[in-house]
């Protein structure tokens, strides 16, 4: 068997709280990820979702447990690993093209020789003329865009994305949706997505591992055989859904969960 | 006028909210008409004190052509015309002040003298004792120029070092936070006695005005740069030193040039309370000199001339700060 690119072994994650009660948001978590794979978490809110992507990240660090990256153990972020937050936070004072160049710039990469690459993504995501435009002027969706190509430009291995489409209307999220599935089979990038849509999940995903309420735990890892074309009314599709839901109703406590009911 | 704010597209709008102002030449011929007024008060009335009004005469004829061009050039640029309109009614009120103050002082002597001297009497001696004047000017400014620019360049140095690193801000910041009360003015007799000239001396005290503002601003603004920023920066490789310099530093101008227009507030009354104190040119030393002779006219002079050159000073800093902040624009009103 090939090494997975991500491995993560026995990890818990504890918070303390205002009242130095621990939280824990996440016991005992072993996931592999494989190159080139898209996964989804889907789990109730406050299950750890954004912790275990942070720990991925590297932008967080577990307190027992290991996660590796290719056979090593990650201590803190690298470009490699590129993160998508919910909210685009490009930074208001460069430009777009200056925001999505900002990793080679990091990295002391950036000359002339870049500009066409830069391009190459601005026009990819259909924001051709905004080159020289400020964030304030873009709307959420173009924004999210462009923050993912911002994520993408140091040709990360892998790309993790925390409910990158939560905070868009219907019709921008689908635009999205398009995108990243353009993005992933263009690329072949391992993509990690964080999602409270179902619907969202299935339609993208390879895997969608299913978490339960705190302490975060994974309950499942499904594997959607699905396909490249998906449709939503497929009955296969809604087998799946129909599946993840009671998984999660079960992991609930018997609480309502109204974000999930169709 | 409807008719050029259809054909003016999106941009007519805030245009008006902001120039909103009636827009009629009726304004425009009794600006006029107040200046003419002005300059025959001035040749048909007597004065009952003896000036020489030459210059004054000038400045009204000049005023009077200078609109007359204005209004000539807004019939053919509606921007222009828009600005120009909204002011004509307050360049009115100018004209209608003038002509009053000239017959209370050197028409009448109403006022007393040599307390209330006339305008006519003002510009005149303006014009007469120029040289000292722009001399002043140039040394205040050169003076200014130089604590403010040494002034934030330190308080940038203080500022995101104690904003940045812990250990920096644990020990500067006490120091900051007690030196800032105290008004940089103080140290005068002691900036006497440690620099060799009176100008050195000025130059400190400047320093010391401007560098607080900037440093905490500066501080202020890293310390609050959003941790998600940072965390941005981090996954796509950025090292520490990009941080600071290519996040932190950009996310706190705004902040930054807070502190900048506050110090250039201090720092203009350490300059002129400094040139009058301890100095022995400038615009502050020149006022103190006239007081000491009773020169109420050349003092009004000097007055007019640090109005004119500390609004170039702000003008300019403003210029700098929209340039800088310009991804603000449409951001902020
Ligand atoms: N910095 C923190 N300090 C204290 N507690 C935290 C912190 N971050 C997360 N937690 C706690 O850890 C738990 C998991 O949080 P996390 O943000 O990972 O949940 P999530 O699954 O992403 O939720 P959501 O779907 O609402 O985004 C929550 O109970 C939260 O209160
Ligand atoms: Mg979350």
């Amino acid at each position: 068997m090939t090494q997975p690119l991500i491995e993560i072994k026995s990890v818990c994650r504890n918070y303390m709280d205002n009242t130095q009660k621990e939280i824990y948001a996440l016991e005992n978590i072993n996931l592999h990820i494989n190159e080139g794979e898209f996964m989804s978490f889907v789990g109730p809110s406050g299950c750890g979702k954004t912790t275990l992507l942070r720990l991925i990240a590297g932008l967080d660090r577990p307190q027992s447990g290991t996660i590796s990256q290719e056979g090593k153990i990650l201590t803190d972020t690298h470009y490699s690993r590129g993160y998508v937050f919910q909210q685009p936070t490009l930074f208001p004072w460069l430009t777009i093209e200056e925001n999505i160049a900002l990793g080679l710039k990091a990295r002391k990469l950036f000359d002339n020789s870049k500009k066409a690459l830069i391009q190459y993504y601005i026009d990819m995501i259909g924001l051709t003329k905004f080159e020289k435009a400020f964030p304030h002027e873009l709307s959420g969706g173009m924004a999210q865009r462009a923050a993912i190509v911002r994520a993408l430009i140091n040709d990360p291995k892998i790309l993790l994305l925390d409910e990158p489409l939560a905070a868009l209307d219907a019709f921008a999220r689908i635009d999205l949706q398009k995108l990243l599935l353009f993005i992933w089979h263009k690329t072949k990038k391992t993509m990690v997505m964080v999602t409270h849509d179902i619907d969202e999940a299935i339609f993208l995903s390879q895997q969608i591992v299913v978490m339960s309420d705190r302490p975060g735990k994974i309950i499942e890892i499904l594997d959607i055989n699905l396909g490249k074309d998906r449709k939503r009314s497929d009955h296969k599709f809604i087998a799946i859904k129909d599946k993840i839901i009671s998984k999660l109703k079960l992991s609930s406590h018997n609480r309502i969960e109204p974000e999930y009911v169709i | 006028m409807t008719k050029t704010s259809k054909t003016q597209s999106t941009k007519a709008l805030p245009q008006d909210e902001r120039y909103w102002k009636p827009k009629t030449s009726l304004w425009f011929w009794a600006t006029e008409a107040s200046f003419i007024a002005g300059v025959l008060i001035n040749l048909y009335i007597p004065d009952e004190v003896t000036i020489n009004p030459h210059s004054y005469r000038i400045l009204l004829g000049g005023a009077i052509v200078l609109l007359l061009v204005f209004y000539i050039v807004s019939k053919q640029n509606t921007a222009f015309a828009n600005k120009f309109y909204h002011r004509l009614e307050f360049i009115f009120a100018i004209g209608v002040f003038m002509a009053v103050w000239d017959i209370l002082t050197t028409k009448t002597s109403f006022l007393p003298l040599p307390y209330f001297p006339g305008l006519a009497q003002i510009i005149g001696i303006m014009v007469e004792d120029r040289a000292l004047l722009l001399l002043s000017a140039g040394h205040s400014f050169l003076l200014f120029s130089l604590g403010m620019v040494l002034g934030t360049f330190f308080g940038l140095l203080s500022g995101i070092a104690t904003g940045w690193s812990r250990q920096w801000d644990y020990w500067l910041s006490p120091i900051i936070r007690v030196s800032g009360i105290i008004p940089a003015i103080v140290w005068l007799p002691i900036a006497l006695v440690l620099f060799p000239t009176s100008f050195t001396a000025g130059v400190f005290l400047i320093v010391i005005a401007s560098w607080f503002p900037v440093t905490s601003m500066t501080a202020s603004g890293i310390i609050s740069t959003p941790k998600t920023y940072f965390e941005i920066a981090k996954t796509l490789g950025a090292s520490k030193k990009f941080q600071l310099f290519r996040i932190a530093v950009p996310y706190a101008m705004p902040n930054i040039f807070i502190g900048i227009l506050t110090a250039v507030a201090f720092s203009f009354v350490t300059l002129i309370v400094s040139e009058m104190v301890g100095a022995k040119a400038g615009l502050g030393y020149y006022i103190n000199w006239a007081k000491g002779w009773g020169a109420y006219d050349k003092m009004y002079a000097a007055i007019i001339i640090i109005a004119a050159e500390f609004s170039l000073i702000l003008a300019l800093v403003g210029a700098i700060r929209s340039y800088v902040l310009r991804w603000q624009r449409g951001i902020l009103k």
